[in-house]
């Protein structure tokens, strides 16, 4: 179905007026304006994607924060309202603690890092010729992998008989405690993250990069700029929109953290490489906690709310969008 | 007025569209019985799928059963690799819970779920034994396991006690520790353990021989603790071997399957672990020349009741929705002796009920747990809440970060202070 345009703007054919106008119920004010449609035919156009909103994610988030005040249990049942108590003990219990540490300290790092490399990559791959298409594929293939996969992968690789600790033993040295030790293992979930998530994010940055014009940055160059200088000046705002659409993106992804715990350390040694998200199933289904879990899923959906608007308001502040 | 029938048309097919997920939630799978005495219509039977316990094994008894019944269709659903409990927690919170499941230890928190089956004739006759006995829960029963599992053992390679110069299987934990350290001192890895829930289960294998049959009732009372029981001296033996190096210090981060084919191998001296062990050795194509020896007392003098776990045993859901079916099945689960050898020959279970051709080490089990005395814990009342396992796995691992045993045993008590209600 095509249309014509009046002064740039589109209007409707024929078949499309008859229609609207039988959902109005009166003619529909198609004019070069862009006349809007009556109500009737607008809900009704929304209403599939408004149901499938409510029922897939209103719902179970309001039934997640009428729970998140009850002792639900893992099967389903409810005796009685307890009030804050499910908030207190998550915020008293040393192992949920510890999950929000590891959370923060991956959903940092690693934002950081992938966006910082991303950027650095993408500039590196934006260029012409055979090879750079096989770079890119070769850069974004590890985001092909479901994040239980490269659990499963690298856990083959970094356990303690694995190809790293192998080799290491091999030439007499002493094997890494990449799983043993608290602290190598949130940096083991650091490590695999990144290499997972970074393909998505130097893609982004590569689009973003190819629409700069061009002509933007010879002008620089006749200026005199130097190669840091049209990054400082033309390149780095330019891309902001595509810095916080990533930065957003990444970092709720993080915050998220689950089936990559589950496969790679999973959530060890004793609790110590537990992300929220573990943390939050481990509650609902293993202790029977479901009205503990759904107050862990009320907090980790108010700080990604917390995260997103924060980000968009620096960067606004600091007129990057 | 044509205009106004074509408006509802299209408003109600985009409402019925959007109405139509929330009937998209799944049931039960089962199908009610047609009327007639005869079992009939379509059952699910949620089952723990392993290594040795494959969808052939289970497809086995099915097909035996649908032969018996022709008008029942039975449906095998397992955990698709997620914890077994979890997952049937899910099943039935999301209305899809199966008709028949792998027995599950019934506690405060799930016995509203199973089917009381003390009416059931076979169940009373079953049930006499204090095997039969330890599916019930304050008096009603609710699975009577026909098999049962020996969970307190140390199995050995008999070549590498005798390349260490260990001249007999040691009787107290005493000798154990020397044993440890005369393999350390041949060369050989002295103790296999692995990550994620192996620890745990080896720290209560040592310890439940040593506990009365009541012990979680007693915790629950506040009569005893973690830290002035067998708990505490075994989680600081266990924290002494990783110190010393009997134990690998990276052992947490293990797969359970690898050790268990490495042992198999013969690449470790002992290795504390249950019966069930036996199916795993004798897959592997070469395995070691493997032994088995019971679990030594924790102080006190005397020898030790091996701490056995029941097996095959299954329970009907009260959601289900097939439940003349469902019983009989459950039925031929127990009493079905051609059933109870298939399901018993590949979990590498021991039966009274019957007998297969077993692999030496799991005679050697047999004929020890012929000369011994049965020690079966969560019968009855005493049982352990449903949160126990996954707080003792991940605190049990800290023996792996440095924590002694008082720290750790004294982390199991202020968390069941913290969240096991106090028995009056």
């Amino acid at each position: 179905m095509t249309g014509s345009s009046e002064g740039g703007v589109a209007t409707a054919p024929a078949a499309t007026r008859r229609l609207l106008e039988t959902l109005g119920g009166r003619r529909s004010r198609t004019r070069g304006s862009g006349g809007r449609l009556p109500l009737l035919p607008q809900l009704a156009m929304l209403l599939p994607a408004l149901a499938l909103f409510t029922v897939l994610v209103i719902i179970p988030l309001v039934m997640s924060i009428v729970y998140s005040f009850t002792n639900l249990d893992s099967y389903g049942r409810v005796t009685s309202v307890v009030g804050l108590a499910n908030y207190k003990h998550l915020f008293l219990d040393p192992n949920t603690v510890r999950a929000l540490e590891v959370t923060a300290v991956l959903t940092i790092v690693c934002t950081v890092v992938i966006n910082f490399a991303s950027v650095g990559i993408a500039m590196l791959l934006n260029q012409r010729g055979p090879m750079y298409n096989v770079y890119r594929s070769a850069i974004f293939y590890p985001y092909v992998f479901s994040a239980l996969i490269s659990g499963f992968v690298w856990s083959a690789i970094l356990n303690p008989d694995g190809a790293i600790n192998t080799l290491l033993t091999r030439f007499g040295l002493a094997p890494v405690p990449f799983f043993t030790d608290p602290n190598l293992a949130v940096v083991s979930l650091i490590v695999v993250t990144i290499w997972n998530s970074m393909g998505f994010s130097v893609v982004l940055y590569l689009a973003g990069l190819q629409t700069i014009p061009q002509d933007l940055l010879e002008a620089a160059e006749v200026d005199g700029a130097s190669s840091f200088q049209r990054f400082r000046k033309v390149i780095w705002p330019l891309l902001g929109p595509t810095v916080t659409i990533n930065i957003v993106l990444v970092s709720i992804g993080l915050l998220r953290t689950y089936d990559l715990v589950v496969s790679l350390t999973g959530g060890g040694p004793a609790g110590q490489s537990n992300t929220i998200a573990y943390r939050i199933i481990a509650l609902g289904f293993s202790s029977n906690e479901a009205g503990q879990a759904s107050a862990g899923a009320v907090v980790l959906l108010l700080a990604t709310i917390a995260l997103a608007g924060i980000v968009m308001l620096v960067r606004r502040r600091t007129s990057w969008t | 007025m044509k205009r106004q029938w074509r408006r509802i048309a299209v408003l109600s097919t985009a409402a019925l569209a959007g109405l139509s997920l929330a009937g998209c939630a799944g049931g039960s799978q089962s199908e009610p019985a047609s009327s007639g005495s005869e079992p009939s219509g379509t059952i699910t039977w949620y089952v723990n799928k392993t290594p040795t316990m494959t969808s052939a094994v289970y497809q086995k008894v099915v097909d035996e059963y649908e032969k018996q019944n022709p008008k029942v269709t039975v449906k095998v659903i397992d955990a698709g690799g997620q914890d077994l409990s979890g997952y049937l927690k899910t099943l039935i919170s999301s209305g899809q819970a199966p008709d028949v499941t792998q027995a599950q230890t019934v506690n405060p928190d799930n016995v509203n779920n199973w089917l009381d089956l003390s009416d059931q004739a076979w169940v009373k006759k079953a049930s006499q034994t204090a095997l039969g006995k330890s599916g019930s829960y304050e008096g009603k029963i609710y699975s009577v396991p026909v098999a049962y599992q020996v969970q307190s053992l140390i199995f050995y390679n008999k070549d590498d006690f005798a390349k260490a110069g260990i001249t007999s299987t040691p009787t107290s934990w005493a000798e154990i520790d020397s044993d440890l350290q005369k393999l350390k001192q041949a060369g050989i890895a002295p103790m296999a353990s692995a990550g994620d829930w192996v620890p745990e289960s080896q720290i209560v294998a040592m310890t439940y021989p040593s506990l009365s049959s009541h012990w979680w009732t007693d915790r629950t009372a506040g009569k005893v603790t973690f830290s002035d029981s067998a708990w505490e001296s075994n989680i600081s033996r266990f924290a002494s071997w990783v110190k010393n190096g009997y134990v690998r210090k990276d052992a947490v981060g293990l797969d359970y399957a690898n050790v268990t084919n490495d042992f198999a191998e013969g690449n470790y001296g002992m290795y504390i672990q249950g019966s069930f062990i036996t199916t795993n050795i004798a897959q592997v194509s070469n395995p070691a020349n493997i032994g088995v020896f019971a679990i030594p007392l924790t102080g006190g003098s005397g020898k030790a009741p091996l701490y056995v776990g029941g097996a095959e045993g299954w329970e009907v859901l009260k959601s289900t929705k097939n439940k003349a079916a469902s019983l009989d099945f459950v039925k031929f689960l127990g009493t079905d002796k051609q059933a109870i050898k298939t399901l018993v020959a590949a979990d590498g279970d021991f039966s009274d009920v019957v007998s297969y051709s077993m692999s030496p080490v799991a005679q050697d089990i047999q004929t020890l747990a012929g000369k011994s005395d049965k020690l079966i814990v969560d019968q009855g009342t005493s049982v352990t809440p449903a949160a126990f396992a996954p707080m003792a796995t991940q605190q049990i691992q800290n023996v792996f970060t440095g924590q002694s045993g008082p720290q750790i045993s004294k982390a199991m008590d202020s968390w069941w202070t913290a969240n096991i209600p106090a028995s009056k």
